[in-house]
């Protein structure tokens, strides 16, 4: 039930993801309180798009290649190729084989790691500024020019294995997320996994990946973010001697996807397990995004900043309204939220949860849950609503700054998408500029249950 | 779920991480303030305008280990109750008030300690200072706010009775303490949790926040000058003294039993535990430096190596140091299917006792050196970040100058060092094992282990 987050490289903390049903969305891409995040936009001959971050703060550097690729792209049958090329990136090249560049980051103190998303496949360094040139020289390097030992992949192929058993078989909630994703989307890819599915990866082949690699993986689809001790010209220097220096490849301009047909009637999708701790339910709702508002099924009046709105009224905080009616006033649950992410190329979700009381079912919940669904459509919300989650969610923006990585991170996944620095620097003020109209307009463009899933986790009886 | 969401990420009490290995680039010098508030609290400082924030982290000695017996999960109950309602603001006024100027502010109750995280933006730092004080001074402890949030506790419960992880932390704790009171249920227990009544969260509150077992560390976009009589604002009105019983340390008992908990999941989780070191032993630096080429927390550690890379057995094996105050330990955790149990098990004892037998390179332990501390500053990259750091100085009992002579201290350490504190320490025969799931080939290892008792 987890919030699509994207898959890392390595190891997964050791805590529990149980409850991360209840975990807040991505936060919408945002910049500064006061205008915006200090970033500095350049291109280089072959398409590689730059963006640098200057951040004074200490003699440190974060620096992330954005690909324009991720799960949704693969070929229907190779689900989980574009997570296991992430983890094979890492075996070398000729010129620095085998874990060299691995090596390059841990002798100098750095740290290293990757990650894949439906949308995007990202690689990121923090490390002491005076390595940066040797980093984008190996990056860049890696490019192109992976070389894939058969018996590597292999092990790589059942670590892979081991990551999927660990994050979604040892975990009831996250099967049932993948069994929610599976059936929001009916024709769209968003449907698989990240990691793909078990017998597809075990099928997957080392020429499999190859191919994809030369297929996606080129200056021209890729997104260079430095953020840290560095001045923009200095870097656009370094990027033309490193980056510059790699051939555009044939890699596809458009991501031409299968797109979701309307969708006539909501779906179930239950699970219950003698390893359930405790029964939750949620209800997701197909949604737009940042950069596209699929007009089939939201019509014209979808806002995904006035429904990032709409989400803070019903679970920004603990009193908003889904906490303060269902939690505080009425006992009904021990916990209740909203959250949506407004970033993705084609669809996100918007999703509301509850966790019942103890001696409250799971039908009254979900009545509980859809009474005060419907109310936002019947009753609307009012404008203090409005006003007190845009000045909430604003004030939250300046926590921003306190963090070498969150621009980048940012900025590259809305540019990965095909967003713009623009609706990141603006997006304060647009934020501030929505109304209640628009919260409900929006509201009535995508609370359509024909267009939900609901997700139900609960114990086996007796167990 | 506010509440449960903030317990989510502790569930490894048991596996709490040591104190951040910290380090400097090459050359650079951190210059720590001590500053002595006009009512004389101490607080360590690093100054840092670039965002317009102050951070304050802080922990009061008054962990689970202190809760009355019968009232387990008292603290744990304290970290959500605190943050329902100061004064006369009740949960629904406190929260909105809190969150209208974006102030952060959360609570976490370890076995010795009690801490808590405050970030407040300096446009609203006086407004945030009368709502913190407020809820350490005037926690309101509503009756319908303390039965929601027992509620909630009781629903956390049951989820980590049906976590392979927790599952584990529990059955270790019951195999190393025994009776000592690290062996308690921090979270408490549906009747524990029935027996807490508002006297004693208000116990709590009275005994435990005190100056004297207080530790400041602050960070932010304010000076020196205004910090001292900021912090006095904070901390206005807690007792002086503590009012705390003493414990006994822990011997760790049952050194080299496996137990294995019959568990339907695809894969085993294994946790293995053993005697570690405090953070005041001499040898303390070495052992961190021997941790890091075992299991510390990159790719390219031995068992990563072994298990990971060359095998595929699992997507990642790690070791780390709990300092709990009545007994360090050194752990081991990793998951891999069921199959390959046995044999990552094997795997995993026969690197854990490795280098007190071979000894390692010069290359190897220059290259672990060189990692640790250049990896030092990359731990500390905002103002949030700084602050804890500084508060973790200080329980660690470590001196301001640390971070400056860090760098040399692990320097100096020989190969000579790091095999005989290996030798002294780490012992495979000694780890105690507890794996949960339904492995396979872990018969051989529990018979040799029987033996062993």
């Amino acid at each position: 039930m987890t919030p699509k987050a994207p898959l890392s490289l390595k190891t997964l903390a050791l805590s529990s993801a149980l409850l991360a049903a209840a975990g807040p969305g991505l936060s919408p891409a945002s910049a500064q309180q006061n205008g915006g995040f200090d970033a500095h936009q350049f291109q280089l001959g072959n398409g590689m798009q730059i963006v640098v971050l200057p951040n004074h703060r200490a003699p440190i550097v974060h620096h992330m290649v954005w690909y324009k690729v991720g799960a949704a792209d693969e070929t229907p049958g190779q689900s989980g190729i574009a997570h296991l090329l992430e983890h094979l990136m890492f075996k070398g090249t000729k010129k620095n084989p085998d874990d060299t560049y691995s090596q390059f980051v841990v002798r100098h103190g750095g740290n290293e790691n990757a990650f894949t998303s439906n949308d995007q496949t990202a690689y990121h360094q923090t490390i002491a500024k005076e390595h940066l040139p040797q980093i984008m020289a190996m990056e860049a390097d890696r490019m192109t020019n992976l070389v894939l030992d058969e018996a590597e992949f292999l092990a790589e192929r059942s670590v892979v294995i081991e990551e999927r058993e660990q994050r979604v078989g040892n975990n009831p909630s996250a099967k049932l997320g993948e069994a929610m994703t599976a059936a929001l989307y009916q024709n769209h890819p968003y449907g698989k996994p990240v990691i793909g599915w078990r017998h597809e990866i075990e099928d997957l082949q080392r020429q499999d990946v190859l191919d994809f690699y030369d297929k996606w993986y080129g200056p021209q689809n890729a997104i260079l973010l430095v953020a840290g001790d560095v001045e923009p010209a200095e870097i656009f220097e370094l990027a033309k001697q490193t980056y510059g220096q790699v051939e555009p490849t044939a890699a596809p301009s458009e991501r031409l996807r299968p797109q979701e047909p309307p969708q006539y009637g909501q779906r179930r999708v239950v699970i219950e397990d003698e390893t359930v701790g405790t029964s939750q339910l949620m209800i997701r709702y197909l949604a737009p995004t940042m950069v596209k508002r699929d007009p089939n099924l939201f019509g014209d009046q979808a806002d995904p900043i006035a429904l990032s709105v709409l989400a803070y009224i019903l679970g920004g905080d603990s009193t908003t309204r889904l906490n303060r009616k269902l939690v505080e006033e009425e006992s009904i649950a021990v916990a209740a939220g909203a959250y949506y992410d407004p970033n993705g190329l084609d669809y996100s979700g918007l999703s509301a949860y509850i966790v019942p009381a103890p001696g409250t079912d799971l039908d009254a919940a979900e009545a509980a849950l859809n009474r005060e669904l419907d109310l936002v459509l019947s009753e609307g919300v009012s404008d203090e609503e409005v006003a007190t989650a845009i000045r909430r969610m604003k004030v939250e923006l300046v926590y921003e700054q306190d963090s070498l990585t969150t621009g980048a991170r940012i900025i590259g996944r809305a540019l990965s998408v095909g967003g713009n620095l623009d609706d990141i620097q603006n997006y304060a003020q647009r934020l501030e500029a929505v109304t209640k109209d628009e919260v409900e307009a929006t509201a009535k463009a995508v609370l359509k249950k024909k267009q939900t899933v609901v997700a139900i986790l609960r114990p086996t009886e007796g167990s | 779920m506010y509440r449960l969401i903030k317990s989510v990420s502790k569930s490894l009490a048991l596996a709490g991480c040591a104190l951040a290995a910290s380090f400097l680039p090459a050359g650079a010098s951190m210059d720590i303030k001590e500053i002595t508030t006009p009512s004389g609290l101490t607080v360590w400082f690093l100054p840092d305008q670039s965002a317009p924030l102050v951070s304050v982290s802080f922990a009061f000695k008054g962990g689970s280990i202190y809760d009355p017996a019968g009232k387990e999960g008292l603290a744990f109950l304290l970290e959500g109750l605190l943050t329902e309602g100061a004064g006369d603001l009740d949960s629904q006024a406190y929260s909105a008030a809190i969150n209208d100027i974006g102030m952060r502010l959360s609570f976490s109750s370890g076995r010795d300690y009690f801490t808590g995280r405050f970030t407040t933006l300096t446009d609203f730092q006086d407004r945030a200072a009368e709502l913190f004080n407020a809820t350490l001074t005037q926690p309101r402890f509503d009756q319908e706010a303390i039965a929601r949030n027992i509620s909630q506790v009781k629903t956390r419960l049951q989820i980590d009775a049906k976590d392979p992880q927790w599952i584990a932390i529990r059955q270790m704790r019951e195999l190393l303490y025994a009776d000592h009171p690290y062996a308690r249920r921090q979270r408490g227990t549906d009747t524990s949790l029935d027996a807490i009544t508002r006297d004693d969260l208000l116990a709590f509150v009275g005994d435990r926040f005190a100056k004297d077992t207080l530790v400041i560390g602050a960070s932010g976009d304010i000076s020196e000058a205004d910090l001292g009589p900021y912090i006095d604002r904070l901390f206005a009105d807690i007792a002086d003294t503590a009012s705390l019983k003493s414990f006994e340390k822990a011997t760790l008992n049952n050194p080299g039993k496996m137990e294995v908990r019959d568990w339907p999941t695809p894969q085993t989780f294994i946790m293995a535990s053993q005697e570690g070191l405090s953070r005041d032993h001499p040898d303390y630096l070495i052992a961190y430096v021997v941790n890091h080429i075992l299991g510390g927390s990159t790719l390219s550690t031995r068992l990563n190596k072994e298990l990971r890379e060359k095998r595929g057995w699992t997507y990642g094996a790690s070791s780390f140091f709990s300092l709990g105050d009545l007994a360090p330990l050194i752990q081991i955790a990793f998951s891999t299917q069921n199959e390959h149990a046995g044999d990552a098990l094997a795997l995993t004892k026969e690197i854990w006792g490795d280098i007190a037998q071979h000894g390692i390179s010069e290359q190897e332990l220059q290259k672990a050196k060189d990692y640790i501390i250049g990896n030092y500053a990359l731990q500390r990259t905002s103002i949030r970040q700084t602050a804890r750091y500084l508060q973790g100085l200080q329980i660690a009992g470590l001196d301001r100058s640390y971070p400056n002579v860090r760098s040399e201290l692990i320097g100096a350490i020989s190969k000579e060092d790091i095999q005989r504190v290996a030798k002294q320490w780490f012992a495979p025969e000694r780890l105690r094992i507890v794996a949960v799931g339904q492995p396979q080939g872990l018969d051989d290892t529990l018979e040799a282990a029987k033996a062993a008792e």
